[in-house]
């Protein structure tokens, strides 16, 4: 039967999520390394010809009766047989026959043989025998009788319970071997047997070192021959430990814990992890705990691996031991310490795990505290899908979170003990205060209010003083109420470090809708946007509103300036974003523009728009046009934004940093809007800031015909209750985040200096570069936080622009319109300069 | 055989000499001859139409704009085929794939546009969600994470290994066992996508053993085809085995 893998998943065989459509829909990884895999010199004879029968075997094994052939593998064929004298079944492998007077082989065969002979363990399959003979090397080894564990996949899926029952013997086995020194170097399903008792055994211990030539090892082609850059020094892809493939001289027995995981995986999924690996959880019905050991197994660096076989096993049996919630903090000992290796591991690297494990952003992130207020941000998700991701996470209990918690200004929360009970909490830990000179410590519980979507939280009992410096806390607290549980530090009316601790199931349940800390967000919204390609439909972020303007085009965009009317009247409404059809010659606010101008790719005026499902992504939409039969050819663009200063790049897990409490990473995260949403995140939440510095999260969440228009879902980031507010004439310095200022500095300050040298060589002209110099003046102003040195700044570059547009106007490059528009904006300036002051000096009246 | 660098076609001609020494002269050629010998010039002109893609996939990466991407493109070549960039071939360590992504960034970075695109807002650009044209080979998912080196490599192997292939079914084509190689390519990604030999031995009308000598002589001549599409890529075809490890390993990451 044909196999052929379908183009866009992943291959079922190495998990490559390669496109196959030049190979004829096999997976071209599979190809190249089934091409690449040594064929044993005489494997090729061996199909030509027939096996070697029995009889033909008997003469040189005298002391066997060989009975029957059992299969190939990829190091020989094996039989079974009975030893006459002892009149015990035994199983007969040969191997290798073009070795046989190969000097240096019999040495390392003889030396292999002999140390694997040692490995006297239950779950190891004992080797009783071995040398030359008739034209082969054989081993002789106990026959199992009994089925492989490839067999067992195949027929059917493993529940957990059976995966969780097969590992520890599994790990038994493999530690006592790491402990004699032998790895394994080819753990995979076919190597795993299971004897009619149920019993676990694990087949060809060492053998691939001993038919490997490692030694070898390396990049410079001194293999003998290409043909012998054997498979198995770099195991079976799929199952190999990375550092296999690309350290094959310094792999230790961590090779196999690596191995030991994919098995796992593969027991508890039926798949192998592929390039995007999706914790086990996300995909069958099991304890979550069983994602961090499966992951932590599969750890690229060998260093952040389980370091033995036995700390699986003991993680393991944790997991199946255990159940309820609450259980005695003695029984979570074990895995808390686990936990506590895991997350102190640098952010960095939590980060890297992450960038692996990229759709279970949700769950991942429940782990960390840090993280957990950006729940909120991966899931402007309608609600049921949220009740389905919850469902799914809703057997992790018992979980505390115990670790340190750094702060972008030097303060820090250490949680060390956490006690519960159904009446009582109470938390133990370290601090250390440095961002103020007095704060309150406090233990506060924290939920979400279906109804407002917004967070609320629940008055500390008790609420400790504390000075900068270090010292200890112990927090108790007697009334509870459901929500999460936190430690938080609070000065001046404001949040600043916040440490969230409870189970994962509370975590899940209520992170998702909350971001804690100085800010949090306020409602979703939802919109729809008229996108029809004379006029169009832009929405005011801060208040909701939505006008309309028509559409304008203008030269080519790379050069383009707006059109002054336009821009006036954006900065007039407030206007942030619009949705309109765009090609390279028009103008475009965020778009959703196709290749074709003005023509919308979807016929949905066929199907009721009632009808049409919101899409999580692109490969959604496109099942569901092609199940239609809609002519699916030219996906939408996006397209940029007009007003917002800065958009950043969603939550693909690998653009995060993990620095800073304060604000969501990715808006930390410095990228233009130019990312490429390509194929796999179309629908996924965007980042963004405006000019104003209102900065909050949107999502595409799907497109209808008659009208055209954009449904969007989006919320914005608030202090408090209350959405921020800015006008024209107001207040300048809203409370942007530093280190999103910071960022945007350090980016335009590169463009000047980029500038500078193209200027030099007159590249550009001049004028890009002083306006390129006065957003640099805006930005470091903004970052002082003074009102007045913004409005400075911000009047400064209107002037220059001013200038600028006036001697062009002179000599006729620009229309007169173009000029008013810059003296206006003047004018503007002038009055929030103005107001500025006064509000200044108004508060030095106060005596602030 | 007019090789148009605008329209890169993933087939390979059908070779009027054994397909090993075809491949191999040309890098060989391009790169000793070094000079405008109207040999050197045509077995460039096949080479780049050939690894057209893995320039169009680093330019994507690079440039993150389709379009652009594709312009810059035809640029390249068209100017690497005008003479261009021959000269520094011996740097490159006898392999076209070094050479060819060395010569792109040469080439870029000549080109980049002054001053990004100064808009409204600052620095923002038209992203296209999707290139449209030419299907998969386009489609390959997450260039943004990928690095635009990693793209190059990448695609360079995909398109190493689908031109391999095509080269093991035009020979089966014309040897009229079409049908055959359609049936067996599965096992050509290994053992586990083997399904029933047996029925398809019986179906096709040859015993068990038979069609197992079959399909490995099919999977040896695709490993032959395999390090000759290889090879004629390296000026010392001894290096095949380095190269083909590089290439995995590119797939893999």
């Amino acid at each position: 039967m044909n196999e052929s893998i379908p183009a866009s998943n992943s291959c079922p065989k190495c998990g490559s999520a390669l496109p196959s459509a030049a190979t004829g829909g096999l997976c071209p990884r599979c190809l190249m390394a089934e091409a690449m895999a040594p064929t044993q010199p005489g494997a090729e004879a061996a199909a030509a010809q027939k096996t070697l029968a029995p009889e033909e075997l008997a003469p040189h094994f005298p002391q066997l009766e060989i009975l029957e052939c059992l299969g190939r593998g990829g190091m020989g064929v094996v039989y079974k047989a009975r030893q006459k004298t002892l009149k015990r079944f035994v199983a007969l492998k040969l191997l290798a026959p073009e070795r046989v007077g190969d000097g240096k082989f019999a040495e390392r065969f003889t030396g292999e043989a002999q140390a694997l002979a040692a490995l006297n363990h239950p779950n190891i399959v004992t080797i009783h025998d071995f040398g030359q003979a008739g034209g082969f090397y054989f081993l002789l080894m106990e026959f199992v009788d009994g089925v492989n564990l490839r067999q067992l996949l195949r027929a059917r899926k493993f529940t957990p319970e059976e995966a969780l029952a097969i590992v520890p013997p599994l790990c038994d086995a493999l530690q006592f071997a790491h402990d004699r020194g032998i790895v394994h170097r080819d753990i995979k399903p076919e190597n795993l047997l299971l004897d009619k008792d149920g019993r676990v055994k694990v087949a060809d211990f060492g053998i691939a070192k001993m038919l490997g030539s490692v030694e070898r090892g390396g990049k410079t082609g001194e293999y003998a021959a290409p043909e012998n850059a054997t498979q198995s020094t770099v195991g079976t892809p799929g199952y190999s430990a990375p550092e296999q493939k690309t350290d094959p001289q310094h792999v230790d027995s961590r090779a196999d814990i690596y191995s030991l995981g994919v098995v796992f995986y593969e027991m508890l999924t039926g798949e192998l992890p592929g390039q995007r690996l999706e914790a086990p959880s996300r995909k069958v019905h099991i304890d979550i705990r069983l994602d961090e050991v499966v992951l932590r197994a599969l750890e690229k660096n060998p260093e952040l691996r389980y370091q033995q076989a036995s700390e699986i096993k003991t993680a393991v049996e944790t997991v199946a031991g255990t159940s309820a919630p609450n259980s005695s903090q003695l029984e979570d000992a074990q895995i808390k310490s686990e936990h506590v290796r895991l997350f102190s591991l640098k952010r960095r690297n939590l980060w890297k795990l992450c960038a692996v494990w990229a759709v279970v952003l949700a769950l991942i992130f429940a782990e960390h505290r840090a993280i957990i207020g950006y729940l909120g941000m991966g899931s402007l998700l309608r609600p049921d899908q949220i009740q389905e991701e919850h469902s799914k996470s809703a057997e992790g209990t018992g979980r505390f979170y115990i670790g340190q918690t750094d702060f972008p200004y030097g303060d820090s929360i250490a949680i060390t003990s956490v006690d519960r009970s159904p009446d009582w909490i109470a938390v133990k830990g370290h601090y250390n205060l440095a961002s103020h000179d007095q704060a309150t410590l406090a233990l506060y519980i924290t939920s979400t209010n279906r109804t407002t979507n917004r967070s609320v939280t629940e008055d500390a009992e008790q609420q400790t003083q504390i000075a900068k410096g270090r010292g200890d806390f112990a927090l108790i607290r007697s009334h509870l109420v459901p929500g999460l549980p936190h430690v938080a530090m609070y000065a001046d009316g404001a949040n600043f470090a916040d440490v969230y601790f409870g189970t994962k199931a509370e975590a899940a349940e209520e992170s998702r809708m909350t971001f804690h800390s100085t800010r949090s967000f306020g409602p979703v919204i939802e919109r729809t946007l008229m996108i029809d390609g004379k006029e169009c439909d832009f929405l005011v972020l801060r208040t909701g509103e939505v006008l309309r303007h028509s559409f304008v085009e203008v030269g080519d965009l790379h050069e383009s300036t707006p059109p002054s009317a336009f821009l006036q009247w954006v900065r007039e409404n407030g206007v942030d974003i619009g949705f309109c059809f765009s090609s390279d010659k028009q103008y475009v606010p965020l778009g959703i523009s196709t290749f074709e101008t003005g023509t919308f790719p979807f016929p949905y005026d066929t199907v009721p728009q009632s009808q049409i499902p919101d899409f999580r992504s692109k490969a959604e939409l496109e099942a569901y046009s092609v199940r239609h039969g809609w002519p699916l050819k030219r996906p939408p663009l996006v397209g940029s934004l007009v007003g917002v200063t800065n958009i950043w790049n969603d939550l693909k897990a690998a653009q995060f940093h993990g620095q800073s409490n304060d604000v969501p990473d990715f808006f930390l995260k410095d990228k233009p809007f130019a990312m490429w949403l390509g194929v796999t995140n179309f629908m996924h939440p965007i980042a963004f800031s405006t000019r104003d510095g209102v900065e909050g999260l949107l999502q595409v969440t799907g497109f209808t015909n008659n009208p055209p228009s954009v449904k969007i879902r989006y919320k914005l980031v608030q202090n408090g209750d209350a959405p921020k507010t800015s006008s024209a004439v107001g207040i300048l310095t809203i409370g942007r985040n530093p280190d999103v200022l910071r960022v945007q500095l350090t980016q335009a300050e590169d463009l000047v200096a980029s500038f500078k040298q193209m200027s030099e060589v007159s590249l550009i002209p001049t004028a890009h570069l002083e306006a390129a110099q006065d957003k640099v003046d805006v930005l470091k102003a903004e970052l002082e936080g003074d009102d007045v040195r913004v409005a400075q700044a911000r009047l400064a570059a209107a002037q220059h622009a001013l200038r600028r547009v006036s001697q062009l106007m002179k000599i006729g490059a620009v229309p007169s319109s173009e000029a008013e528009a810059a003296q206006a904006e003047v004018q503007v300036r002038e009055a929030e300069l103005k107001a500025a002051q006064a509000a200044q000096g108004g508060r030095a009246s106060l005596g602030r | 055989m007019t090789a148009e660098p605008t329209q890169p076609t993933p087939h390979p001609p059908r070779p009027e000499v054994p397909v090993e020494d075809f491949r191999t002269t040309r890098w060989t050629q391009v790169s000793r001859a070094k000079a405008d010998s109207p040999e050197g010039r045509r077995a460039l002109a096949e080479l780049c139409h050939a690894y057209y893609e893995p320039v169009a996939a680093f330019l994507r990466c690079e440039l993150r704009d389709g379009d652009a991407a594709r312009e810059l493109a035809h640029d390249f070549f068209a100017n690497m085929l005008a003479g261009g960039a021959i000269a520094h071939a011996e740097q490159e360590r006898g392999r076209f794939r070094s050479y060819l992504l060395g010569a792109v960034k040469h080439f870029l970075s000549h080109h980049r546009e002054a001053g990004r695109r100064l808009k409204r807002g600052g620095g923002v650009e038209n992203i296209s969600l999707n290139d449209t044209d030419a299907g998969e080979a386009r489609s390959v998912a997450d260039a943004g994470v990928l690095s635009p080196d990693a793209a190059f490599d990448r695609q360079w192997a995909l398109t190493v290994v689908a031109r391999a292939l095509e080269s093991l079914r035009s020979e089966c084509a014309a040897d009229g066992r079409l049908e055959f190689f359609e049936q067996v390519k599965p096992w050509l990604t290994g053992d586990a996508a083997r399904g029933d030999q047996t029925a398809l031995a019986s179906s096709g009308g040859m015993n068990a053993n038979a069609l197992k000598v079959a399909v490995h002589r099919l999977k040896r001549r695709f490993r032959q085809l395999l390090k000759a599409e290889v090879a004629g890529t390296l000026e010392n075809p001894a290096l095949v085995a380095a190269e083909m490890r590089d290439l995995f390993a590119a797939l893999g990451s």
